[in-house]
């Protein structure tokens, strides 16, 4: 130490930042706030460009020209599920399409397990006990016909089930004439594959999995008989309506995954030639782009894209493919009453634009940004500009680290009532010589004097509160499914298990300070400061890491976690601590910010109680979908939020009902003396 | 070799031009002082596009463009060295298999028939274009990669691709510097390998690629200062590429007015491209060269011109005058008369001296470390033995 840093001027900085350290963390934490939503302000983020010379946008003329096509294929997907009503998806049907076409055309079939018991068979005590969904994916291959079958891009557009929505036949549709359309091309470097996936995400999954020969345990499916290159990028295409208003282009992929910015600028710019609006999160950018009402809209874009992100749960198909650096990304036609729509004709030349500038690609998509937020469609924060304000408040955490660990081994100056006043007096009595008093322990024969530790703290008591944590934290990521099974048996319906097991495990850890306070560790003010010391300190690991890996998700858990647990600390105001500490747990952020996802996409009001039952039902979802995707597509939020915050959060929260115990300390002197 | 062939052949029309002159008279003499006013007697070309991808199409274009410029106006294939770093014509990509058109009328392919590309694809290479300007290539090289060139040579070296300042891209994988390309320019000729060049060049901050040449008869024209890019100039929708850039488009647009008798000179090229059309700036250096621009036909680089001139008389020749006119000890004609030992490469590959090194050194070999060893060894087993 002292080699090649002068310790003199570290302390230095030690004792400036444990002197004004209130102020310092209030500074870094506002400013860090401001800085980081000034960013969505224009003059604070910048235009976005084409970084990859190969893609040369928009260059060639469309010559897209069969509409019609996918105006009959789609009425004709129509009437073929008026009449089997909610049938399966038409394969041979579909097949049928594509060959017609002379395209290489293949189905793959699939069987998903979800890990969750069915409510409807477990009465038959049947063989299955899980949930079973088995669906057909269906893709042709467009061979490239001058190059050997290298590399690929994709269009695919999911096919779907749900009741009294439309099934994407306008998509296929669409794809169908884009594929007779692309066929009588010959400039074509890379094989195009057009799929129909059945079933959203796991339809998807399954055609992923199987493509790149990685295997799920919950997914069972058959092996792709016709196979291209490595696939270099993805379009998946859902349209409402043959008539759309808007483009609204989907970007966050699974566990917060962007494309790369190239792909989302080339489509930006390509639906723009074509004279199609393009939101993203069905916001509009708004014009002028300067002044306060568009830094208003800009922020609301920038706040949706990052509680998407935070979700870590595709918005999309094209999600999927990021895991595997397949850039993607969903366009999804919308029709908003009262616009002006586009039909076949524009979005066809929009699509066959994408694909040749795809086409025109020599290496994967690399140039660009990978980490970027959007506050508009044709402006972007990157990662360098969002990181320092994120490390501004992470530094209150730093600051409240270095405050406490400067003040470890050294008495409390603001001692408790009584206690203390009694502790100091015998440690004066004992410097005299007095120490005997009536602390005579004479059960087992040695003198023992309550005193205040002044050493440092003991490190060994972070263990079993750390370990207790933790295993409340690894029973909650496990509750869901230990739950699912126990409902089984009590016959409950899955769903509510689940979520009783991951909420329940929750308030039941709140009792955990009962727990340890019993316990005979000995807590002095000293082990209290290395506790708060020990928790900031994972808690700043744990979102430095988070962020990393998800920046919204880190950045949303920042900015609401730091402050109050900079500020707990046992003993004072313990009941407006407990309401801080139970906003910011994990289940209050998520009430919170579904709160705010709600009003920023302007759900309609109907009064204060209807609004909250509308948000504790999107509360129930969003855990639920949080735990389902976590075993099905293997998103990992629910999993760190068990396993990483919640443990640290119950840290802070049995720091702040710690009682300070006056501990019994052998007095080896005086028994050495006497 | 190929070139000390080319050499003596040269040297002996010159030596038989030296006889006739000594032998005829001189009454004609006027009509024919303008038959050797250039000083060269053949014309070379080395067109280099250095850039690969289908994004690069333009340059593709501009080399094809200028090397159909060149062959019109009478330089042959035998004397071009045309390199190109990537096959537009057979892309995939390229919506018109087998055609590389420099204009979005599609009048003319550029790739059509009688296109003979000397480096292709990965062959381009700076060493290869180092070897090509400085005739060391390896024995095994056809005549037909060759720059056989002599000091009656007129070089037009033309260059394409992405640069910076001080350096030309080859491929996506190395680059000329400046110095380089100066150095090369400077042992052509002190072989003897030309008697002037015309460096054309068409990147971006082209004009930093001719700033540190040093060699005589050399000038240099870039289409874009430093600092400035040079841009292309239009797009061809049907082939979804920029197809040609400003500088080279206004070239050719120059160089179809050119015919072989046409009297176009040297500062007519220099104004080709105005920065009104341009927008970037081009530069010129003519300080290298010792010729009046104004003076200087277009022919002498961009064709291959052969001046005949019937006489019925006999013509007395004297020494060329624009030979003597170079300075010093660089002058190529000071350097004839003097017999010098011959000279020969050294072998690019020296396997012999190696097999040589091996035989005579001795096949023992110990490191020191195995010595040290060693000998600490049995210094060791002595005193334990004594002890």
């Amino acid at each position: 130490m002292g080699l090649l840093s002068d310790p003199k001027s570290r302390e230095r900085f030690s004792r400036i930042a444990a002197k004004y350290n209130s102020p310092l963390c209030v500074l870094a934490y506002v400013v860090g706030v401001v800085w980081f939503l000034a960013l969505a302000y224009k003059p604070f983020n910048h235009r976005t460009y084409f970084s990859e010379n190969a893609l040369l946008p928009g260059l060639v003329e469309g010559k897209f020209r069969t509409e019609n096509v996918a105006t009959r294929i789609s009425q004709a997907m129509k009437d073929i599920k008026d009449v089997s009503k909610d049938g399966p998806m038409p394969v041979a049907w579909i097949v049928n399409q594509f060959r017609g076409l002379g395209l290489d055309t293949y189905t793959q079939e699939y069987i998903q397990t979800i890990p969750v018991p069915s409510a409807r068979q477990s009465e038959e005590q049947g063989k299955e006990m899980f949930v079973q969904l088995n669906g057909t994916n269906v893709y042709a291959i467009l061979r490239a016909p001058r190059t050997a079958s290298t590399e690929a891009i994709v269009l695919s557009a999911p096919y779907k089930h749900y009741l009294n929505m439309d099934h994407n036949n306008h998509a296929f549709g669409l794809m169908i004439a884009l594929a007779s359309h692309f066929r009588k091309s010959s400039y074509w470097s890379k094989d195009i594959i057009f799929l129909l996936v059945d079933y959203d995400e796991i339809g998807m999954e399954a055609w992923l999995q199987e493509y790149h020969y990685t295997k799920s345990p919950l997914l069972k499916s058959s092996p792709l008989h016709g196979r291209s290159g490595s696939i270099q990028a993805a379009i998946n295409l859902e349209l409402h309506s043959d008539q759309v208003s808007h483009f609204n282009v989907k970007l966050e992929g699974l566990n917060g995954l962007l494309p790369n910015l190239d792909l989302v600028n080339l489509v930006v710019q390509l639906c723009g030639r074509e004279r199609i609006t393009v939101k993203l999160h069905q916001q509009r950018d708004t014009f002028p782009s300067e002044g306060w009402p568009a830094f208003q809209q800009n922020l609301k874009t920038m706040s949706l894209m990052m509680l998407h992100q935070a979700t870590g749960m595709p918005n999309g198909l094209h999600g999927l493919f990021l895991r595997y650096h397949i850039e993607a990304v969903t366009l999804e036609g919308v029709l908003e009453p009262g616009r002006s729509t586009t039909g076949f004709y524009r979005m066809g030349r929009v699509l066959e634009g994408v694909f040749r500038s795809l086409n025109n690609l020599l290496e994967r998509f690399h140039q660009s940004f990978f980490f970027y937020l959007l506050p508009a469609s044709d402006r972007y924060v990157s990662i360098g500009m969002y990181m320092p304000p994120f490390g501004l408040i992470l530094l209150v955490t730093a600051l409240k680290i270095s405050f406490w660990a400067v003040y470890i081994g050294t008495p409390d100056p603001d001692p408790w009532d009584g206690e203390e006043n009694v502790v100091i007096e015998h440690i004066h009595s004992k410097k005299t010589g007095d120490g005997q008093g009536d602390n005579t322990d004479s059960k087992r024969g040695v003198t023992k004097i309550r005193t205040q530790n002044y050493s440092d703290g003991d490190v060994w008591s972070l263990v079993p509160v750390v370990s207790c944590c933790q295993v409340a934290g690894f029973i909650a990521s496990i509750s869901p499914m230990v739950m699912t099974g126990l409902g089984h048996l009590f016959g409950t319906r899955p769903y509510q298990a689940l979520i009783t097991g991951a909420t329940g495990m929750f308030f039941a850890s709140l009792f955990m300070p009962k727990c340890i306070t019993r316990n005979r560790l000995a807590c002095t003010v000293n082990t209290l400061r290395l506790w708060k010391c020990a928790a900031l300190v994972l808690q700043a690991i744990i979102l430095a890491a988070t962020a990393a890996a998800n920046f919204s998700l880190g950045m949303l858990l920042a900015v609401t976690m730091v402050p109050v647990c900079a500020m707990v600390r046992p003993g004072k105001l313990r009941f407006l601590q407990a309401v801080l500490m139970l906003l910011v747990s994990p289940l209050g952020l998520l009430v919170i910010y579904t709160g705010l996802y709600l009003l920023l996409t302007e759900t309609e009001y109907h009064g204060v109680v209807p609004s909250a039952m509308h948000l504790c039902t999107v509360v129930y979802y969003n855990i639920l979908s949080g735990v389902i995707h976590g075993y099905v597509l293997g998103t990992w939020q629910y999993t760190l939020l068990a396993l990483a915050v919640f443990p640290n959060w119950l840290f802070f929260w049995c720091i702040v009902f710690k009682k300070r115990d006056v501990p019994v300390v052998e007095n080896k002197e005086e028994k050495k003396t006497s | 070799m190929a070139a000390h062939s080319g050499r003596n052949w040269a040297g002996l029309m010159f030596l038989c031009l030296l006889f006739v002159s000594v032998a005829a008279s001189s009454n004609v003499e006027d009509q024919v002082g303008g038959f050797f006013k250039s000083g060269h007697t053949n014309n070379w070309a080395v067109l280099v596009c250095t850039s690969r991808f289908w994004f690069n199409y333009r340059h593709i274009a501009n080399t094809l463009s200028v090397y159909r410029s060149v062959k019109r106006l009478g330089i042959p294939d035998s004397q071009i060295i045309l390199m190109l770093a990537d096959d537009m014509a057979c892309n995939p990509r390229n919506p018109r298999p087998a055609t590389v058109f420099n204009n979005a009328n599609q009048h003319i392919n550029v790739y059509g028939d009688n296109v003979e590309v000397d480096y292709r694809g990965y062959e381009v290479t700076v060493e290869n274009f180092i070897r090509v300007l400085t005739g060391r290539l390896p024995p095994s090289t056809p005549r037909s990669k060759r720059l056989l060139t002599d000091d009656r040579s007129n070089v037009l070296v033309y260059m394409t691709g992405h640069g910076g300042e001080g350096f030309l891209k080859f491929q996506d994988a190395e680059e000329i510097s400046n110095v380089e390309l100066a150095d090369a320019f400077q042992q052509m000729w002190q072989k003897n390998r030309y008697h002037e060049i015309l460096f054309m060049i068409d990147t971006c901050q082209a004009v930093s690629m001719y700033h540190k040449f040093y060699s005589p008869n050399v000038i240099g024209i870039g289409s874009a200062q430093v600092g400035e890019d040079s841009l292309s100039h239009h797009v061809d929708p049907s082939i979804g590429v920029y197809i040609i850039d400003r500088y080279t488009y206004y070239l050719l647009e120059f160089l179809e007015t050119v015919t072989p008798d046409s009297k176009k000179t040297l500062a007519d090229l220099f104004r080709v491209c105005p920065k009104r059309v341009c927008v970037s700036t081009p530069g010129v250096r003519t300080d290298l060269f010792t010729r009046d621009p104004n003076t200087v036909l277009i022919t002498d680089f961009f064709g291959s011109v052969r001046n005949v001139e019937i006489t019925t008389e006999t013509i007395t020749l004297k020494r060329n005058v624009t030979a003597q006119s170079c300075s010093g000890s660089s002058c190529p004609g000071s350097r004839r008369g003097k017999r010098r030992k011959k000279l020969a490469y050294a072998n690019q590959f020296p396997v012999e001296a190696a097999y040589e090194e091996e035989v005579t050194k001795p096949q023992w070999h110990f490191p020191m470390y195995f010595v040290a060893a060693l000998s600490v060894f049995c210094i060791t087993v002595v005193s334990a033995f004594r002890i």
